[in-house]
Order: C-alpha cells, then structure tokens, then sequence
C-alpha cells in the first residue's frame, strides 16, 4: 500500500483492515496510481533538470498538467473519502456513493494508463537525449543567474556529455565555473569571461570558439553557444548553453583547406592540361589554365569552339584518333598520341588520357582527360633512336669489325660486321683464343702487339697483320686499338680492325712498279751517262788533234778550215750536252745540299774560258751577299747559271767597249735572288716571248741549239723558283732568277 | 803518267805534252789496272814514281774512282811526291763533286788537253809543297 494513500485512508478510516472487501480492490489500485504519481514527479523533476531550455517548457507543461489532473483526482478521491467517512459513520453507503467511486476509479485506472506510457516516453526522452549528445559530442550546461554575482558557485547543471568534453568523469566532481575554467586555455580565459559579461549584462549571442587543455596537456576546440532564459516577468533566470568539441572538425578543415590549396596549386601549376567534356551537348566545360601554355588558345577559346582541339591536330594524325573513338564510345579508357599546330604555328607532340563516363543505357555523357605536352620527349627518343639507328648502321655497314678481347687474349666481344670481313659470324668467335685467327707467321708479331697494348692502358696502337678467314683466305688487316681493360664498362682491348687486303695488293703493286721505275730510270740515267761519254769523247779526241794541227800548220787554208771543222765539233758537242741537261733535269729528284756560290761560280767562270772563245774579252763581275745558308740542288744550279752566263758572254756586243757580265746573288734565309746582267747585244721585243721556247734560235748564227733558256727555264720550275727578264737590243740583257731556300720551305 | 783506255787521247795528251815541252818523261797507261801494277811495281824506285796523274773517269775494267779506290790503299812513299788531276770529258756535276772529295785529287779537267790547260797544270804543280 503507498504510503501517502495509508495516511490518508487512516485519517479518514481508523482500521484499514475494516475496509470492505469490496473496495480492497479500488484503493489497491490507488494505491498504484500513487506510486506512479510519485515515480512521475521523481522523473519529471530529473527531467527538467537535464533537458535544455528547449524542453524546459515542454516539460513545465507536462507537469502542470499531470498536477493539474492529479489535483483534481486527488480532490474527488478526497471528497469521495469524506462522503465515506460519513455513511460509514451512518453505517449506510449508498448507492451513488458507489457509483461515484466505480466512476472515480475509472478515472485512476485511465489515468495511471497515461502515467505508464508517460513513463516510458521519458525514459526514451532522456536516453535519446543522452545518446544524441554522446554521439553529437555535444554537451549542455546552465548556471542560474539570480546569483549570479558569485559566479563560481552559480553553475547548477553539467551534462554528461560536458564532463567528458572537460575531460572529467560524468558526476566526479561539483559543476562550478571554478572547474570549467580551469580546463579553458590560459590565453582564452578573458576572451570568455568578457564575452559572458557582454553576453548577460548587454544581451549580446553568446557564440564563440575556444581552446581547452586536459589534464594530459591535450589541447582542444570547443564551440559554444548559450542564450538567457527569461521568466514571465521577463527577469534573466538562468543562462544554458552548449559546448561542442570540434576539434576533429577544425583539423579536418584545416587539412582540407591544405589539401585544397595543394590541390588548387597542382592544378594550375602543372604543365598537363585537365579539362572536361559534356559529350551530350558537345561543350568543352572545364579546360584548365595551361592550355595556354601547349595550344597557345586561351580556356575561352576552347569553351566557345568545342571542336578547337581536333582542329588543331595535324591532318595525318587525325585518323589515330578517330581510330580510338569507338572504343573510348564504349566506356575504354584511351591514349591517344599526336601532333598539334599550335597558335604560335609550333608543331607539339601531345599525348591525351581520356575516361569517359557512360550512363546505363551505354550512353556517353562525358569525358574526363589530361593532355601533357610529350614533345621534348618525343624529340629525345627521336634523337635516341636515330643515334643508336645510326650506330648500329655505322656497326653493321662499316668495313671495320670490332672485337673486344680479355687480358687472355680471349675474344669476348665481335661485332656484326665481322662476318663482312672474316666470314665468320660473331658467336663463331665469341669465346675463343683471338690467336686462332691470325695467319701463323704473324702471330709472334701479334702477340708482342696485344702484351704492348696490356702494359699500356688507354694508349692507342696499330699494327697490320694478316688473318685467316673462314673459308681459309689470308686477308691483310689493318687494326687501331685500346686497352680499355680498366674501364668498367668494357673491361677489354677494344680492337677495331679492317681488311686492307686490296690495299696492300695495290700498295705492294705500287711499290713493285715504282722499283721497276727508278730502276729503269737508272738504266736510263746510267745510258744517258755512257751516251753522253761515248758520243761527246770522240768530239773532245777530235778537238785535241785539232788543236795540236792549228798550232802546227802554217797553211792559211788549214787553218780556216780547221776552225769550221772545230767551230761544228762545240756546236755538236754543246747540243749533246744541252740534251743531256734536259733530260738529267726532267726525270732525276732534286737533291737538298748546301750550294756555296762562290765556288760554284768560280769553276763555271774557269770552265768558260775553254767553251766560248769570246770569253777573255768578257770582264765577269761576281758578287755574292749571302747572310744563310742556300740549300737548294747544286746540280741544277749550275745548270742554271751555266747557261745564262755563257749566254752573256757569247752574246756579247763586239762594239762594246767593256764588255761585261755583273752576276748578283742575294741570298737569305727564304731564297736567292741572282741577277745576271749584260750589256751585250740584247733580245729584239718580238723575240721576248720565244726566247724560253724549245729549239727556239734568234738566228742561223746562233751557236747553241736552242734548248738553253728552255732548260733554264724547266729547271727553275723544277725548283719552283721563277725566272724574269728585261732586254733592249744593243743596250743590254738582264735575267732575274728567285729561287727558294728550301730549308725554310715545307714545300719540299 | 796519263790513263786512258783511248789511243787517241793518250796520244794527244802526250804531243801536246811534247809540243809545249811540258815534261821529260810521259808515262802512258791504257788501264787503271795497268797503271796500279806500274805503281806497286816501281814502289822502291822513286825516280820512276810519276809526280803527276791525269786520270780520266770512263775506262773498261777498271774506271777512275775505282783506280782511286785502290791508290788510296797504297803504300805513303808511292803517294807522297804525286798528285793526281782528272782529264775527262765528262762534266757531270756528280762526277767532279765525287772527284774533288778524294784528297788526292787537286784538279778537275775537261778534255781534250791543250795549250791553257798545261799552263793550269804548271801553275798547280808550281804551288806543290
């Protein structure tokens, strides 16, 4: 039985146990409804209690109304007790007493109905009230403002959600503003209190973010909002808020805002162009900034003219891309490789990675991509593939092989065009003593060749030797190569060598017919030597008889015809050895000696005496300035000047009256300047041009045989010097002959 | 002493020689070989020793330098009181150039022998320590 329902039934009925039987039933279940109002009040004042200003009046409500109702039962029940007091006292119950009860517990019965499904809503009101903060990680809090001058010890209400924002454990400690604070971060404790202050006394929102720090040193973020709750009179009553712990939120934002500003700075940094395309309507709707930089067409340019990308690509590499469509149509990713004419007329290879997206009816809505500017690579593998092209050509096409052999001598490495030259393939001599290969009576000379290259590295050597070829020919091969032993990489004597075979035939066919030449050319010489003798000793045998006849005749007659006879003897004599000068001079090397010209003028005056008979009258003037010494070939020199001077002194003027011939040499260390003067009967203007001429003669009186300037003038070439003359008849004759010093002359 | 293989030059060498009366005695030699006998021969006796030799250079058998060759082997005293001049008609450069080399050659002469060149030969002979 309720307690509160036996005081009253013992202040009305003295016994309880008197009590009808009856009406047992009936006051059992008042006795519940009693228990259930008591629950209810409990509930509803927790409740209240925990329920945010919101729920406040929600909650007022329902308590007003379940005291109101209660009063009312209460109040009949009361009264209906009173009445039964009296008739129990009259020992007379009436029958609209009992009716009024049977009516009154009907009401008790109806209303405990209500109080139990009150009951459960209230206990899922709190636990979703609960829940909702734990999982919102959203607490809630008042203080009571009436005293709010002794702000520490107003704090009334921590929800449990807010003890554990703060770091405590759900009702471990007094809610106060002493604990809260103790939690806010140092530095945003008067930002709080000021905002609290602006918030009660000038009514502004209170909504703010702040840190707090456990008792861990765990810093946090706390969102907050709060707003005053007014009574009736309108007088500030309490203060309740929220706290809510974003500090996952706010690290989540920041990281976003960093992976956005990254993102963002990728995107516009890159050289890839990104862009995007609503297939169904043909609209270019995103085109990244670096469009710019590949097509040279601003991303307006590409929004205004859909088809501005195919219509830049270069005609021939229009039909790959085509190719591709199909599949792209049919959900594919793509990649699609070609060329462009930019706006700036520049050719750029560009590679584009396409996704598209379909819907379900296998339609194509959009697609995604990204074209990167593959130029430069392109360009790079171009040029890759055209230098290894052009050395694997060089390798395959040359007439050199190239071996690689080991510190044994073993062949580790044989080029393709090995075969060309050996006959053998590469994998016939991979592996095998490179010895193998070399004719037998060369391979001394190659081993000294291969032990001179191991002793120095990197030194470059080469040597010619002959090697058996496959189908067992002998080829002579020429070979350049390193020791590259050392080298990582090659880790051999890198032999690079090539068949000189015909080469060498020919060399060896040159040499043969060259021997064959200087030896005729010494037959020829030494015939030209015994003709010479043999023709011109008979002529000097016949001038000495002449000789000794003039001086011993007497006979005017003799005489005469004794100087014809002798006359005829120089002439013929002179023509021999012209012809022999000639041919000495065109088919015999020049020598390099020293030419001393003194001497050598000296013997060319002495012997003049005997040759020309007009010599005595000639005065032949010698000067010589020589400040190096002449190499030149004295031979032909003498040549040179023997025909110029006795030249001079047989043509010299009878008239004059000093006849003379002045020769001049200058001589230096680049060449000799002789000047060979006379004033003997000199050379008519027509004649200037002949003189040099073969067999060319002035006149019938001419003694010579018409080959001396002409060998002169050979035999200056010969020695690439130059001869240059000025003449007037009568006056004179003067011949310029430069001739190099071919010491200083690389010429030679 | 005069060597030649011709007749006729030694011959001329010797009229000449008479003619202008150049020398007592012409020693005449129609061979190197000959002439190298003569000398070996005559070593001890140095009154028939000749002071002059006119060599010439185209000779059969023997030639000029070859006789050359072999006098330079020859003993001091044969050598002392000689000198040898070519008589030759050759004028090659390398002839004369080869026969001037040889120390014992003083002179290079064209033939055929005459009146200047036996005042030349005098004028040399003169000059003979």
């Amino acid at each position: 039985m309720n307690k509160v329902l036996q005081e009253q039934i013992n202040k009305y009925v003295k016994k309880t146990d008197k009590l009808p039987a009856d009406v047992q039933a009936l006051f059992q279940a008042i006795s519940k409804s009693y228990d259930f109002y008591e629950a209810d009040s409990q509930i509803l004042k927790r409740t209240i209690e925990e329920s945010s200003s919101e729920k406040e009046a929600l909650n007022d409500k329902i308590k007003k109304e379940i005291e109101e109702e209660n009063k009312i039962v209460f109040e009949s029940l009361k009264e209906s007790l009173a009445i039964l007091k009296d008739s129990q006292e009259e020992n007379n119950i009436r029958d609209l007493d009992f009716h009024k009860l049977s009516q009154i517990a009907k009401i008790l019965k109806e209303e405990t109905l209500k109080r139990k499904k009150a009951e459960k809503e209230k206990e899922l009101h709190a636990s979703h009230l609960e829940s909702s903060q734990r999982i919102a990680h959203v607490g809630s809090w008042e203080f009571s403002l009436s005293d709010f001058n002794h702000l520490n010890n107003s704090m009334r209400y921590w929800s449990d959600e807010t003890y554990r924002i703060l770091g405590f454990e759900p009702g471990s400690i007094t809610p106060s503003n002493d604990a809260f604070f103790t939690r806010v971060h140092p530095d945003d404790v008067p930002l709080l209190k000021e905002a609290l202050r602006r918030s009660i006394e000038e009514g502004e929102r209170y909504d703010l973010e702040h840190r707090i720090i456990l008792q861990d040193g765990t810093e946090k973020i706390i969102h907050e909002c709060a707003d005053i709750i007014v009574d009736a009179s309108n007088k500030k009553i309490k203060f309740i808020g929220t706290m809510r712990d974003i500090t996952e939120k706010r690290k989540a934002n920041l990281k976003l805002v960093k992976a956005n500003n990254e993102l963002r700075t990728l995107f516009e940094n890159i050289r890839e162009v990104f862009f995007t395309v609503d297939m169904e309507h043909n609209q270019v709707t995103q085109m990244s900034k670096s469009c710019e930089d590949i097509y040279g067409y601003t991303q307006d340019d590409f929004f205004q003219n859909s088809n501005l990308w195919i219509e830049v690509v270069l005609e021939e590499d229009k039909g790959a891309i085509w190719a591709n469509d199909s599949k792209m149509r049919e959900g594919k990713e793509i990649v699609n490789t070609y060329r462009i004419r930019n706006k700036n007329d520049e050719i750029k290879w560009l590679e584009t990675k396409i996704v598209p997206t379909l819907d379900n009816n296998s339609k194509l809505l959009r697609i995604d991509g990204v074209t990167a500017d593959i130029t430069k690579r392109i360009e790079a593998e171009q040029a890759l593939r055209d230098s290894e092209h052009r050395f694997r050509t060089f390798l395959e096409n040359s007439s050199d092989a190239i071996v690689v052999v080991d510190e044994n001598f073993d062949i580790v490495f044989a080029s393709d065009s090995i075969q060309r030259v050996t006959g053998s393939r590469p994998e016939e001599v991979i592996g095998r003593s490179n010895a193998e290969f070399v004719y037998a009576d060369d391979r001394i000379i190659v081993e000294k060749f291969l032990k001179d290259l191991l002793a120095n590295p990197g030194e470059i050597k080469k040597a010619v030797y002959r090697l058996n070829k496959k189908d067992g020919g002998i080829i002579w091969t020429e070979r350049v190569a390193i020791n590259l032993i050392n080298d990582p990489v090659i880790k051999g004597i890198v032999i690079n060598f090539r068949n000189i075979t015909e080469q060498k035939e020919y060399e060896d066919a040159l040499k043969a017919s060259n021997e064959e030449l200087k030896k005729s050319n010494g037959e020829l010489d030494r015939f030209v030597y015994s003709v010479s003798h043999d023709l011109r000793a008979p002529l000097s045998s016949m001038l000495g008889i002449i000789g000794l006849i003039e001086v011993e005749t007497t006979d005017k007659n003799i005489a005469g015809d004794i100087q014809l006879i002798k006359k005829n003897i120089n002439k013929l004599d002179g023509f021999i050895s012209d012809i022999l000068d000639y041919s000495r001079n065109a088919r015999l090397e020049t020598k390099e000696e020293e030419v001393k010209f003194a001497n050598l003028l000296e013997y060319i005056k002495n012997n003049l005496k005997y040759m020309v008979s007009s010599a005595a009258k000639v005065n032949i003037r010698i000067n010589i300035d020589e400040c190096d010494t002449f190499y030149s070939d004295p031979g032909r020199m003498t040549i040179i000047f023997n025909n110029l001077i006795s030249n001079a002194v047989r043509y010299s003027n009878p008239e004059a009256a000093d006849p003379f011939v002045d020769i001049d040499v200058q001589s230096c260390n680049e060449k000799a300047v002789i000047t060979i003067e006379d004033n003997g009967i000199g050379i008519s203007k027509e004649n200037h041009e002949k003189i040099f001429d073969m067999f060319y003669r002035i006149s019938n009186k001419s003694i010579g045989s018409g080959l001396g300037l002409y060998i002169v003038k050979e035999t200056v070439e010969k020695l690439h010097g130059t001869i240059q003359f000025e003449s007037e008849p009568g006056k004179g004759t003067k011949f310029i002959v430069t001739i190099p010093n071919i010491r200083n002359t690389q010429n030679f | 002493m005069v060597i030649d293989d011709n007749e006729i030059d030694l011959y001329i060498a010797k009229r000449v020689m008479d003619r202008y009366s150049f020398t007592d005695e012409v020693i005449i030699m129609d061979s190197a070989k000959n002439a190298l006998s003569y000398l070996t021969e005559k070593q001890s006796d140095l009154s028939a020793l000749p002071d002059l030799i006119l060599l010439d250079i185209n000779m059969p058998g023997m030639n000029g330098f070859e006789f050359l060759d072999a006098y330079t082997q020859l003993p001091e005293k044969i050598k002392r009181n000689c000198i040898i001049m070519m008589l030759t008609t050759s004028t090659h450069t390398e002839d004369k150039q080869k026969a001037c080399g040889n120390p014992y050659v003083r002179s290079y002469l064209n033939k055929p022998l005459d009146k200047d060149k036996l005042e030349e030969l005098n004028s040399i002979l003169k000059d003979k320590p």
